[in-house]
Parts: structure tokens; C-alpha cells; sequence
């Protein structure tokens, strides 16, 4: 993938938002880009909003206020057989697996295949091997609900990454695996990654992308706490490290404002969509009130 | 094309895992299929009958005075005038004479010392053959009574006002029993794709988060409704014409049966009503998974 591909976001929020009743904040003012081909990881604490967010992405949930962009499509104007199609590109691996218990590993992992007219001999290989890579050989006719909570995570994972997706979002991937388990599927999703595909990965295991050399997202209840964060052991060499402060760089500061995502290509003036300026706008007399507000606070003289 | 084999496929493995809860609706349409399919047939072959005994059906007037030709003319212009008939014959006393006594066979001598004109004039009116006849001929019967001259109008009166009453009587039956088939396709069709639909729910909201579309969930339940359709009005049908044969076998060459034939429906007749079944059952289907499809 070139490095004008990379900087183009498979991923784009911007203020997003999301109330439960009665009056759960689930996500408050989330702004985040992550761009193709890139690797995030979202981390925090349970009811941070991680889940909620993936929901946001996979046009489960709809939020209450804000922008969401995945993969040059705005979720809040797509159309019924659009968002169908945006969904046959992106693969979810989901917390509570959605797998069907009734039926067998094979036909769990062909369901997104399926749907996508894939052809049956693609179907049938590509079963072969998910269940080589994940180490799940021999268990394609052994029915979901006889597996092992950690054989049914690594069917969920193989489903979601058996269409090839474009993104893959997967929510606590390894919760239920062993550390050996665990490297298959994040060598798997390297694979994968390595391939074009974008992944978002929510997750409270430490070990999983401490060492990973990729951006790191936290959240707090709905918020992003800590905005992004460069694995250690990323580069190699100056470039390397050069290349990974800048990227470090750019990332803070565009976590650190909700304008931030207005300075990219996409966004800037002229290039905007009538509702993107309208967005554009609300912020600046936000931020502009918040900052007369502020001053007015500290006694500092306007 | 990919589309459709998609559909079928995931019709073929949805019937594989439901038809054991599908054998009920099964055998609802089976039913409701019979019972229609065996009033219809005695509906058809009744109008049948009634056809062929219309082609027997004449209404003698009785007159009291032999008519001229003008009269002739007279009669023909004001018969004609109440109703289009296929023939109007003038039946002189020597005729009517001739006529009995060749009815008599060996028994004309008894005819020996009887005038020739003893029998009355009269005019044989063959009624056209419509569908409506028997339903018209007591009018017309009626009509022909007022006319100036008749003694009397024959037609077999009780005969065809029976008959008549036995064709009202499986008209309405039909009507009935197709009304049933109509609501029990449709209902138990829709009732049993519904059920199906809110046991498998999770699997239909996976198919959603994955990207199927409308269709792709839709179809398959439309086809299986439509083939259900199929097979149930098949195997009605199929019982029907067993019964059919084992009547045929048993009651051949007696009486009745000799004189009106009693006939199968022709191979169309059993495609429309297949082709129907079809339809309701799949417009149950439909109705069902639109509505939870929309929930």
C-alpha cells in the first residue's frame, strides 16, 4: 500500500456522541482517524465505551450526535443496500461471538462468505485454512456450542476475517485464550493487516499491544483519556523512530482538538460537504465560547 | 445468477433443518387442497352432465288447435323473441300419431280403433345451451304458457329444478371450500414461516451484521412457502385421483356412471390449482417475513 493510500482514513469520527436511557453517556465527543491500513488498538476499562464505539462503526448503533466516516462512506447517509454493502467489507469479531450453536464450525464461518456469493470452492478453502491458522484443525464439523469458550472466540475470528475485509473491528479477541492462542490470532490479523486490512481492535490485554509498535487509543467513561500512544518496540533505526514521532505527533494533535480532523486533505476548505461546514462552524463557536468562558473563569480580561 | 443460487441453496438447507415443524402446515394444505379439489371435481362433472343432458333438453308446448303456417310463423316470431333457441319443430296430431305408435313396438295394435288425431299438436323447442339453461327454462316454460292456444309445456320440471338446485347447492360448496383454502394456505403458511423466522432470530440478525440483504433473507422463505405450496397441492391432487380411481374401479359400467361419465380434471385444470396453492402459500410467506423483516 502507498503512503498516499495510508493517509487516506478508513476510519473518520468526529464529535461523536452516544446517551443511553436514562442517562448513560456512553461515548462523549469522540473524535478519531485511523487510516488504512493502519493497526489501533482501543483500550480502557469495562463500560469505557469501546463497545459501543465498534457498535457505532458497524452501523449497529446510530450515535446521537457527530460524524462517522468508515471507509468513504458517511454511516448517517447510507442507504439500506449501501450499508449492506459496507458491511460484507468490514469483519467483526464480536465480543459475545455471535456464533450459531446449532450449526457447525464450517457453516459458522461461511455465513459471511455466503452472503457475499462467494463460490463454494472459495468457501471450502478458505475454511481450510482460517481452521489451520487458528489451530482449530479437524473441528470444522463440530457443532459451535460443543466448543471450548476459547475454540468458539477463534471461530468468531475466522468469520470475521474469512470475507477478507477492508476493516476488521474485534472486540476483546483474546479475552478467552491462552498466551499461545493469542499469538496465533494476532499473527493472524498481522496477515491480515499486512494484506491492506485496516484493524481496530478494543481490548483490555496489556501484552497484546504493549509491544506491538502501533497507535494505542484509551478511553474512559465514553471519552478518549489518552489519545494515542506508539508501541516500544515499533521502529527500527532513526527513520523508524523518526517516522513514529511524526506520526506520534500528528496523533496527539489531532486528538487534542475537535477541529483536528479539519486539517487534513479531506477537510480543508473548499473540499468540505455542506454538512461537514455546518460541522466545521458549530465547532468553532463552541470553541470559541468554551474559550471566552475559560478566561471569563480565570478573571483573565478578554 | 449468483444471487439465485445463493437463494436456492439457503432454501434447500432451510428445509432440510424445518421440515419437521413444516410437516403440520404440510399437511394442512394437503387437506385444504383435497377438500376443494374434490367439490370442484363434482362441480365440473356436474355441469358436465348438465351439458350432456342439455343436449336432450327440449320444452314440448301442447297447443289446442293444429297451427296454420301463419300461425306457425306467429309462434316461431314470439318464441324467439323471449330467447334464442337452436331449433323450433312443429309436431302435427298425425305426426305425434306416427311417433307413439312407433314407440309401441308389438304393442300398436292396441292403437286399432283410436282416431289418428287423437294426440294434440305441438311445438318441440330445443333451448340453446348455455350455462344458465336450466336456471332459464322455468321462465321461458313460463313464457310459453301465457302464450294464446297452449294447452300445457312440458320440460321434466321437478327433474330439472332438482338438478338445478344440486348445481346451486355445489357452487356454493365450492366457494366454501375454496374460501378455506384460501385462509388456511395463506394463514397456516404465514403462522408457520413466522414461527420459523422467530426461532432462528439470531441467525437472520447475524445474516443482517454480516451484510445480507433484504432479498437474501426474504426470498429463501418465499420459495420454501411456494414449494410447500407445491408439494401439498401435489399430494391433494395425488389422494384425490386415488380416490378417483378406486370409484372408477368399483363403480364402472353401473347405471349412473354409464350414463354421465365422471372425469378427472385435465392436466391444466391440476396446474392452476398447484399454480395457486403456490401462490397463496407464497404470499403468506411473503406478508410473514415482511412484517418481521420491518419489525
Amino acid at each position: 500500500m502507498t503512503t498516499a493510500e495510508n493517509d487516506q482514513a478508513m476510519i473518520e469520527l468526529i464529535r461523536v456522541s452516544k446517551m443511553y436511557p436514562p442517562d448513560i453517556q456512553a461515548l462523549a465527543d469522540i473524535s478519531l482517524r485511523v487510516n488504512k491500513g493502519e493497526i489501533c488498538y482501543l483500550t480502557g476499562m469495562s463500560g469505557a465505551g469501546k463497545t459501543t464505539l465498534l457498535r457505532m462503526l458497524c452501523g449497529i448503533d446510530i450515535p446521537d450526535r457527530g460524524y462517522i466516516e468508515v471507509a468513504g462512506k458517511e454511516l448517517n447517509k447510507l442507504s439500506g443496500s449501501e450499508m449492506q454493502a459496507l458491511r460484507q467489507n468490514i469483519g467483526v469479531a464480536y465480543q459475545d461471538f455471535k456464533l450459531l450453536p446449532e450449526k457447525t464450525v464450517a457453516q459458522n464461518i461461511a455465513f459471511s462468505m455466503e452472503v457475499a456469493y462467494r463460490s463454494r470452492s472459495f468457501i471450502r478453502q478458505q475454511t481450510k485454512k482460517l481452521l489451520v491458522q487458528l489451530g482449530l484443525s479437524g473441528k470444522e464439523s463440530t457443532r459451535a456450542g460443543k466448543l471450548s469458550r476459547g475454540e468458539q472466540q477463534r471461530v468468531a475470528i475466522a468469520r470475521a476475517v474469512a470475507n477478507d475485509p477492508v476493516l476488521l473491528l474485534a472486540d476483546e479477541p483474546t479475552g478467552n485464550l491462552d498466551t499461545e492462542t493469542t499469538a496465533l490470532v494476532m499473527d493472524l490479523f498481522h496477515t491480515y493487516n499486512k494484506q491492506g486490512t485496516t484493524l481496530l481492535i478494543a481490548t483490555h490485554d496489556h501484552s497484546i499491544y504493549s509491544y506491538a509498535g502501533s497507535r494505542v487509543v484509551t478511553m474512559e467513561q465514553g471519552r478518549l483519556l489518552v489519545a494515542d500512544e506508539i508501541g516500544t518496540n515499533g521502529g527500527n533505526g532513526a527513520n523508524e523512530a523518526n517516522e513514529t514521532n511524526k506520526v506520534k505527533a500528528k496523533i496527539q494533535a489531532h486528538a487534542a482538538s475537535p477541529l483536528a480532523p479539519f486539517k487534513s486533505r479531506r477537510y480543508q476548505k473548499n473540499k468540505r460537504t455542506a454538512q461537514e461546514e455546518k460541522l466545521y462552524q458549530q465547532i468553532i463557536i463552541k470553541e470559541g465560547l468554551e474559550t471566552v468562558m475559560g478566561k471569563l473563569t480565570r478573571g483573565v480580561e478578554i | 445468477m449468483k444471487f439465485f443460487f445463493a437463494v436456492i441453496s439457503q432454501t434447500w438447507r432451510n428445509i432440510i433443518e424445518t421440515w419437521r415443524s413444516q410437516l403440520l402446515s404440510l399437511m394442512t394444505i394437503t387437506l385444504s387442497v383435497l377438500i376443494f379439489a374434490f367439490f370442484y371435481l363434482v362441480y365440473m362433472n356436474a355441469l358436465h352432465a348438465g351439458d350432456l343432458l342439455n343436449n336432450d333438453l327440449r320444452l314440448i308446448v301442447y297447443l289446442e288447435e293444429q297451427p296454420d303456417y301463419p300461425l306457425q310463423e306467429e309462434y316461431r316470431h314470439k318464441i324467439e323473441k323471449f330467447d334464442k333457441v337452436e331449433k323450433i319443430e312443429f309436431v302435427s296430431r298425425l305426426e305425434a300419431y306416427d311417433r307413439f305408435k312407433e314407440q309401441l313396438h308389438e304393442n300398436q295394435d292396441v292403437l286399432q280403433d283410436v282416431p289418428h288425431d287423437f294426440l294434440p299438436a305441438s311445438i318441440e323447442i330445443y333451448p340453446k345451451r348455455t350455462l344458465d339453461t336450466l336456471s332459464r327454462i322455468k321462465l321461458f316454460s313460463e313464457y310459453l304458457q301465457s302464450l294464446p292456444g297452449v294447452l300445457k309445456v312440458q320440460y321434466g320440471r321437478e327433474w330439472v329444478e332438482r338438478f338445478y338446485s344440486f348445481v346451486q347447492l355445489l357452487r356454493i360448496i365450492v366457494f366454501l371450500s375454496g374460501a378455506l383454502l384460501v385462509l388456511t394456505t395463506t394463514f397456516m403458511m404465514g403462522h408457520s414461516i413466522r414461527l420459523t423466522m422467530l426461532t432462528r432470530k439470531k441467525e437472520l440478525e447475524l445474516l443482517r451484521l454480516v451484510g445480507a440483504s433484504d432479498n437474501y433473507i426474504r426470498v429463501p422463505f418465499f420459495l420454501e412457502g411456494a414449494l410447500l405450496g407445491a408439494v401439498g397441492a401435489g399430494a391433494g391432487l395425488g389422494a384425490l385421483y386415488l380416490l378417483f380411481s378406486w370409484i372408477a374401479l368399483h363403480f364402472s359400467g353401473q347405471g349412473v356412471s354409464q350414463m354421465f361419465p365422471f372425469n378427472f380434471f385435465s392436466g391444466s385444470s391440476v396446474g392452476i390449482i398447484i399454480l395457486l396453492a403456490m401462490l397463496l402459500c407464497a404470499g403468506g410467506s411473503f406478508t410473514s417475513t415482511h412484517k418481521i423483516i420491518n419489525l
